[in-house]
């Protein structure tokens, strides 16, 4: 009895094969191909153990931005100082225009053409 | 090599992509490969540790459905050529066996399928598995006894 199970066990067990895929060494030789056109550092940067120690320290940087911002108001401090600085500027920009037009008027008054 | 992969993953894309890798590592470590061992026993070495790596993986992921036919999904075939006995309803009988060996322990399944289904020497099945060819007895007795004890409770015989 148990004889004749191990020769049914040995024949299914070696009755199933396993066809190789032609694809499975296409792909294979196109990366052994690939592999050898690309410099070794590109590879190493494009370790998955790589990419994420990347993503890891870009994660570090920002919060660390994120905590070295001054808390609260910042933003309207910011405003104010652009506002403040845009006036001033605005401001200067109209004295050094008004004082070019009037010299370019007094240039013109004084005919000095004529 | 897609024998050993398909019989231990159960998936065949899995398994078509851990010989893949497997061509490359082999093409990269070829260098290295001192001939102690036999070519083919170096080759499926490295298989046989890729599906360990996938299996381990896999154990944090979602298990395969069962599905209707685990032979196709392999990607497993009948033998053709082989003979079978009068009145032996070969694919059932195929089915219900490969379900029964996907139950096994690792370390047995391993066993079963170098020596019963790719047909390796103990002793090279043993050097593949990273084992000794004493391991390798003990495993494919305890395997076969749970085959064909479950094989037949799955025939309802």
């Amino acid at each position: 009895m148990q004889k004749r199970e191990d020769d049914r066990l040995d024949a299914l067990l070696s009755a199933v094969r396993a066809e190789p895929d032609p694809r499975v060494w296409t792909r294979a030789r196109a990366r052994l191909a690939a592999e050898r056109e690309e410099p070794r550092w590109v590879t190493w940067l494009g370790r998955p153990v790589t990419l994420a120690a990347s993503a890891a320290m870009l994660v570090v940087a920002l919060g660390g931005s994120l905590l070295l911002q001054p808390a609260g108001g910042s933003t309207a401090d910011a405003t104010t100082l652009t506002d403040q600085l845009l006036a001033e500027r605005g401001a200067a920009s109209a004295d050094e225009l008004g004082g070019t037009a009037q010299a370019a008027d007094a240039a013109g008054d004084s005919g000095g053409l004529q | 090599m897609h024998g050993l992969a398909r019989s231990m993953l159960r998936n065949r894309e899995e398994a078509d992509d851990i010989v893949e890798d497997a061509l490359l590592k082999i093409h990269s470590a070829a260098a290295g490969f001192r001939g102690t061992r036999g070519l083919r026993t170096w080759t499926l070495r490295i298989v046989a540790n890729r599906c360990r790596d996938a299996l381990r993986r896999r154990k944090f992921a979602a298990p395969p459905p069962d599905e209707l036919d685990p032979l196709a999904s392999a990607g497993l075939s009948i033998d053709p050529t082989r003979e079978w006995e009068e009145g032996e309803d070969q694919k059932r009988a195929l089915i219900a066996l490969e379900r029964v060996l996907a139950e096994l322990p690792r370390e047995q399944r391993e066993a079963v399928i170098l020596v019963n289904r790719l047909g390796l020497p103990l002793a090279e099945a043993g050097e593949a598995l990273g084992t000794t060819e004493g391991a390798m007895k003990s495993r494919l007795f305890r395997a076969r006894e749970t085959l064909r004890v479950k094989l037949r409770e799955a025939l309802g015989e």
